[in-house]
């Protein structure tokens, strides 16, 4: 029993640290605009615009400011945000 | 000493992980309308199989098995596959955007696939490989899926060319000229080497 907890929690921590490695070594650098209007989002997956997930939806509406209105559940303070970052 | 040759051959054409094992489906079909996703697809899959079959075999014989937990295995198995296309994951995001869209969900989904968790599991309880052959296993096993994906895809692509029934059109096609690439690969059965 405790073996198995040992064994599955040491390897675990050490392919974890190993993945945090490589996440720092394979370093993505997005769009800091994409990002912000990311963080505005819900972030809720709930595919009610019509896109694969919050992630889709943010590089359509990068591509079309005007798709903003898709999303329900954002709220009016943060749709002005987004509005307001996409347009500049 | 172990047929290594044999080993290689039996897992590329004889006994193809796709064609005549059937695992692997999944990207067997999502991942073949291109010869060029394909290609990267099957490499991908190489990778993922050749490292895990040695860090799986390591783990079992040197940490399960002393032990006593061997039943564990499968869990052990798959958290290993899933580091690895984890880090292949990041690779292929950071060093080509385009071909992680191209691949998409079927990137992630190797992690799951039957393919590179059943060569993991011949090469320690149902074959009992040694770590070489185990490691030539998991080398050859990814070849014969990269050969079975670039032949699905070779066919494919000359199929968007031909004029099918409306019922038949896109998978239903796949699905009959897969049947048929794997009854070519039947003819390799019996083969001694």
């Amino acid at each position: 029993m405790i073996e198995e907890i040992v064994v599955l929690g040491l390897l675990g921590l050490i392919f974890g640290l190993g993945l945090a490695a490589a996440s720092r070594k394979f370093v993505i650098r997005v769009d800091e605009k994409i990002k912000r209007v990311k963080e505005l989002l819900p972030g809720l997956n709930c595919g009610a615009c019509g896109f694969g997930g919050c992630e889709d939806y943010t590089s359509a509406l990068i591509r079309e400011p005007s798709l903003i209105d898709k999303c329900r559940l954002v709220s009016p303070e943060n749709r002005d945000k987004i509005r307001e970052l996409l347009e500049t | 000493m172990e047929n290594l040759l044999g080993i290689a051959i039996g897992a590329i054409l004889i006994n193809n992980i796709v064609l005549t094992k059937f695992l692997g489906l999944c990207p067997f079909f999502g991942v073949s309308t291109k010869l060029k996703n394909a290609t990267a697809m099957g490499f991908a899959v190489t990778f993922v199989m050749t490292t895990s079959s040695i860090l799986t075999w390591l783990i079992y014989e040197y940490l399960l098995i002393p032990l006593h937990i061997e039943y564990m295995r499968i869990v052990v198995f798959i958290l290993v596959i899933a580091s690895f296309v984890q880090v292949m994951e990041m690779f292929i995001r950071a060093s080509s955007p385009k071909l992680h869209r191209a691949l998409g969900i079927y990137l992630p989904l190797i992690t799951t696939n039957c393919a590179i968790l059943g060569v993991a599991l011949m090469n320690t309880t149902v074959e009992g490989y040694s770590l070489i052959a185990a490691t030539v296993n998991g080398v050859a096993t990814g070849a014969g899926f990269l050969l079975a994906l670039l032949l699905m895809a070779g066919l494919r692509e000359s199929l968007e060319l031909a004029d099918p029934p409306q019922a038949f059109q896109g998978l239903p096609l796949a699905f009959i000229s897969a049947a048929l690439l794997a009854l070519a690969f039947q003819g390799f059965s019996g083969m001694i080497l």
